[in-house]
């Protein structure tokens, strides 16, 4: 929304690249680094993506291989009888927490980062149309998506994966399809406040086409949005994989994933509480950060709030 | 007034017949011969054709669709589960008690509580009240529901013993047919009992039972209530009504509840109202986790067991609850800003 053009002048698209004053990545940036919550969420994150993504260099055990002679449920190792061989300790299977976390993260923030890419790319094109062209083809889109909405969006997945089966493709497709209509809502009423703005008046009389409208000039201009739309969902996603994945209708056991691996320390109350802690501080604290990094920078982008 | 409801019902109908249309091609969609997957891979002709006969497979879809849409609208029949060999209108019916009755204290936690916050985060803006209701609010929201439910199910029932891990009732109670159901809501039933002088240790009981599943379905809607009433705050607030309220001498507490809240309310009712058709929808983690036998629960039994009409009407009752839902919060918005109703 900070790279809205208020020139007079009636200018051509190319004046839209030209940015004034700072860039909305800026803003988000000196934001970010004002706030220390936020500042801490993002590099949370960060390291975590890390982590997940070199998980096979830094594990320092095979997340699968059993030992349930040596290693059974022994405790993190700053408790009575843990060692530092396996640092937070290992589940009921003689399994290392550690490497099954990180590991399991690749699993976790992929199933989560996939759907919200997948109801992106649907969701987008959907609320623009709607909100670009309105009338007739705003009411008929909308209705569909108030019938999609009728749904929580853990019920909608439940029933793709009821539908369709279960499994990892089938858990991405779910979660996708039950955010297509969050975005597209969100999308259409962004479009909504651009699109009798007087750079879309004046790219229409320099004859741009719809498409070009769109794309080239609306679509800019909203990326905040939905930049702070992705990073919530993605987070709200993360959950609901992971939720799903703990019913036993995501990712199946022995694969290594957080809401999986959850479900399977769900019986060890009394002597291994720490397979529960574990993985689902893990889940608490990732979700949190982007839920803080999400307002932290819709805080920097809203005009609403730079007013206040 | 009366024109706003009317309109609102007439806006709901073609909605709920795009949901409708939507289930049937869903059931559709199943990969392979539905009436083969529906039977199992043994099962014997003889059922498989029954099942095809039974919805009308053979048919054109539209004729299929048609048929659907009577028996559902004129007869109220919802099918036959499978799994069950029952009707599922009677399996609807005790599921969906249990589900209002857990929905009901859900949202009597989380809407006083959040709404309180959210009041004095923005009244005491930036102190450490506001920070503590916004770390409150934002934790609320990144709690896994399932993880929370395994928290306070090993403090309160294994460590402490203080309340029950699941089921909705004590199994002494349960089958004892002096205390049979009236309602299939144990606590409604276990107040009319004390009320009409029967004791009240029914009631307890329920109470008991209810508490940690409503305590941990409250969080989310908590959370989210807590920052719409926030924001709706501080958005009145800074309107120039509220200066002039207080210009005139009104005190605090009467331009906050006179005022602000009669403005603010606007947001509050929208956002409580979705949690609601949310929560209404089927706790489906939380009723799992404490083996609550409600509508969420039995979806995902059905799901497992594929179990497809069941899914699908259970499904099709979820959808019509939200639709209600949001209809209620548009006749409220009428009743709280006349404004609206006028239009």
């Amino acid at each position: 929304m900070t790279t809205q053009q208020h020139s007079a002048v009636p200018s051509c698209y190319k004046s839209d690249t030209v940015a004034a004053g700072p860039s909305a990545l800026r803003i988000a940036w000196i934001e970010i680094k004002c706030n220390k919550l936020a500042l801490f969420s993002f590099s949370f994150i960060v390291v975590m993506i890390l982590l997940a993504l070199f998980a096979p260099l830094l594990a320092p055990h095979d997340p699968d291989a059993l030992n349930l002679v040596e290693a059974k449920l022994l405790p993190p190792f700053f408790l009575e009888g843990g060692n530092t061989r396996y640092l937070l300790g290992t589940d009921s299977s003689g399994r290392d927490l550690l490497s099954r976390i990180l590991y399991g993260g690749r699993i976790s923030l992929f199933i989560g980062f996939v759907p919200i890419c997948l109801a992106f790319a649907l969701g987008v094109p959907f609320g623009l149309a709607a909100g670009y062209f309105g009338g007739k083809t705003d009411e008929i889109l909308m209705r569909i998506n108030d019938c999609l909405l009728a749904f929580p969006s853990i019920l909608l997945a439940l029933i793709v994966v009821a539908f369709l089966g279960q499994g990892i493709g089938n858990l991405m497709i779910a979660v996708g399809l039950s955010y297509v209509p969050c975005f597209a809502r969100i999308l259409r009423s962004a479009v909504l406040a651009e699109r009798n703005r007087d750079y879309v008046l004046s790219a229409r009389a320099m004859g741009a086409s719809h498409f070009r409208i769109m794309v080239r000039h609306i679509f800019p201009n909203i990326t905040p949005t939905l930049i702070v739309v992705f990073t919530l969902n993605f987070a709200s996603a993360l959950l609901e994989a992971a939720g799903l994945s703990f019913l036993g209708l995501g990712v199946r056991p022995p694969t290594a994933e957080w809401g999986a691996m959850l479900a399977d320390g769900k019986n060890y109350f009394y002597d291994g509480w720490w397979m529960l802690v574990v993985p689902g501080v893990v889940i608490f604290l990732v979700v949190m950060s982007l839920n803080i990094l999400g307002d932290s920078l819709r805080d920097a982008w809203d005009p609403r709030a730079v007013r206040k | 007034m009366f024109a706003l409801i009317v309109r609102r019902i007439f806006f709901s109908i073609p909605i709920l017949l795009l949901l409708t249309l939507m289930l049937f091609w869903a059931v559709k969609l199943v990969p392979g011969d539905a009436a083969v997957v529906m039977a199992g891979e043994r099962a014997t002709p003889e059922k498989i054709a029954h099942i095809r006969e039974m919805l009308h497979l053979n048919d054109a879809w539209y004729v299929q669709y048609g048929l659907y849409l009577k028996k559902l609208v004129l007869n109220f029949d919802l099918g036959t589960s499978l799994f069950h060999d029952q009707p599922i209108s009677r399996l609807l019916a005790t599921a969906v008690p249990a589900t209002v009755e857990l929905g009901f204290f859900a949202l009597l936690i989380a809407v006083p509580v959040g709404v309180l916050l959210g009041i004095l985060g923005a009244v005491y803006r930036n102190k450490f009240i506001d920070k503590l209701a916004s770390a409150t609010a934002i934790a609320g929201v990144s709690m896994p529901i399932f993880w929370l439910a395994l928290v306070l199910m090993y403090f309160f029932s294994i460590k402490w013993g203080l309340l029950p891990t699941s089921g909705r009732m004590s199994d002494e109670i349960l089958f004892d047919p002096a205390t049979e159901s009236y309602t299939n809501m144990y606590t409604l039933d276990g107040f009319i009992r004390g009320i009409t002088g029967k004791g009240w240790e029914v009631f307890g009981y329920a109470l008991r039972h209810i508490a940690l599943p409503a305590l941990a379905l409250s969080t989310i809607p908590m959370a989210q209530i807590c920052r719409i009433t926030r924001s709706a705050f501080l958005e009145v607030l800074a309107q120039d009504f509220v200066r002039t309220a207080h210009a005139k001498g009104l005190s605090a507490k009467t331009v906050l509840f006179k005022h602000v809240f009669r403005n603010a309310s606007l947001q509050i009712v929208t956002i409580s109202m979705l949690q609601a058709g949310n929560i209404f929808g089927g706790a489906v983690i939380t009723e799992t986790m404490f083996s609550w036998p409600g509508l969420g629960k039995v979806l995902v039994e059905s799901i497992a067991s594929r179990d497809f009409p069941m899914v699908q009407s259970g499904t099709l009752f979820v959808g019509f609850m939200f639709v209600m839902f949001s209809l209620a919060a548009d006749v409220l918005y009428g009743v709280l800003d006349p404004r609206l109703a006028r239009k």
